[in-house]
């Protein structure tokens, strides 16, 4: 991997925590009662991209890394929603952990099929 | 317009997020042996499985130690300006870039896909089990009461319920 390739990686994940930051508080701000949805919105939007960029770039391309580790790594996370689902389960709210789980999961895994299909048709 | 404050978080969330998708690049890139993948019937590797538990664990022990730190600082009057911009980055920034969700769901258009949904059940409930660990980890070490009076008064709380519950065994 080329040193530009890297530097270019890293300034897309950061770019990609900022939008995740803006989009979550964003959809805090008007969905008050489930806060956990603006990061389960997050996954799900990052799930369609990632899609859709499988479909359309290679998987040697510097633009697929770039958006695909850089960009939408640094966007979507595995943490923050697991740690929501945790805090969920402390406050003894099982069923809308179990369904927060799901529901991203499959939505996601949703997303990421039509994001794929969508980028195989465009090219 | 953005706010001093606000421009200063996105900063340090910008910075974060560089410093976890280098992290989480360069394990990849380290990983990315074919003889460090699970198994050669998955398509999950190594790197994703170790950075997202890892990533799962550190965010819940951090988050909680410092949710307790600040309620104390609060208390104490001795919040610095650096504190929240500080734990954001790392917190947002860092472990948010580190761990990954979009990559996860790729996984489901490859061949062996019952193998490959096997491995997402054991890293979700991995994800779960390390986190749960990490925040009653943190709430042992760092929710102790700061001062002795509240001590004593949740001290006499316990044996009021102690009491209580005893009463309760043996009117049953």
């Amino acid at each position: 991997m080329s040193l530009t390739l890297w530097i270019f990686l890293g300034l897309a994940g950061g770019f990609g925590a900022i939008c995740r930051w803006n989009l979550d508080l964003a959809v805090k701000k008007r969905v008050n009662r489930y806060p956990e949805l603006g990061i389960a919105l997050v996954n799900i939007v990052a799930c369609l991209m990632i899609g859709f960029a499988a479909g359309y770039f290679l998987p040697t391309d510097g633009c697929y890394q770039i958006l695909a580790t850089g960009f939408l790594g640094g966007f979507s996370t595995f943490s923050t929603h697991i740690v929501d689902i945790v805090k969920l389960m402390e406050t003894g709210r099982h069923r809308d952990a179990a369904m927060l789980l799901m529901g991203t999961l499959l939505a996601s895994i949703l997303a990421a099929f039509t994001g794929l299909y969508l980028g195989k048709w465009l090219t | 317009m953005a706010t001093r404050n606000q421009s200063i978080m996105a900063g340090a969330i910008f910075l974060g997020g560089m410093a976890g998708t280098w992290l989480r690049a360069g394990v990849d890139l380290l990983l990315s042996e074919p003889n460090f993948q699970l198994s050669r019937y998955l398509t999950f590797s190594c790197g994703l499985f170790i950075v997202n538990l890892a990533g799962a664990f550190l965010l819940g022990y951090l988050g909680m130690k410092w949710e307790h730190l600040t309620i104390r600082e609060n208390r104490e009057g001795m919040v610095k300006n650096w504190h929240a911009p500080l734990r954001t980055g790392v917190t947002t920034g860092i472990f948010g870039a580190l761990t990954t969700y979009s990559s996860m769901s790729l996984l489901v258009a490859h061949k062996h896909i019952w193998l490959d949904i096997l491995a997402l059940v054991f890293l979700f409930v991995g994800g779960i089990m390390v986190a749960t660990w990490g925040r009653r980890w943190a709430r042992k070490r760092y929710a102790a009461p700061a001062s002795p009076e509240s001590g004593v008064a949740l001290e006499g709380v316990k044996q009021v319920r102690v009491h209580l519950g005893s009463q309760g065994e043996g009117e049953q």
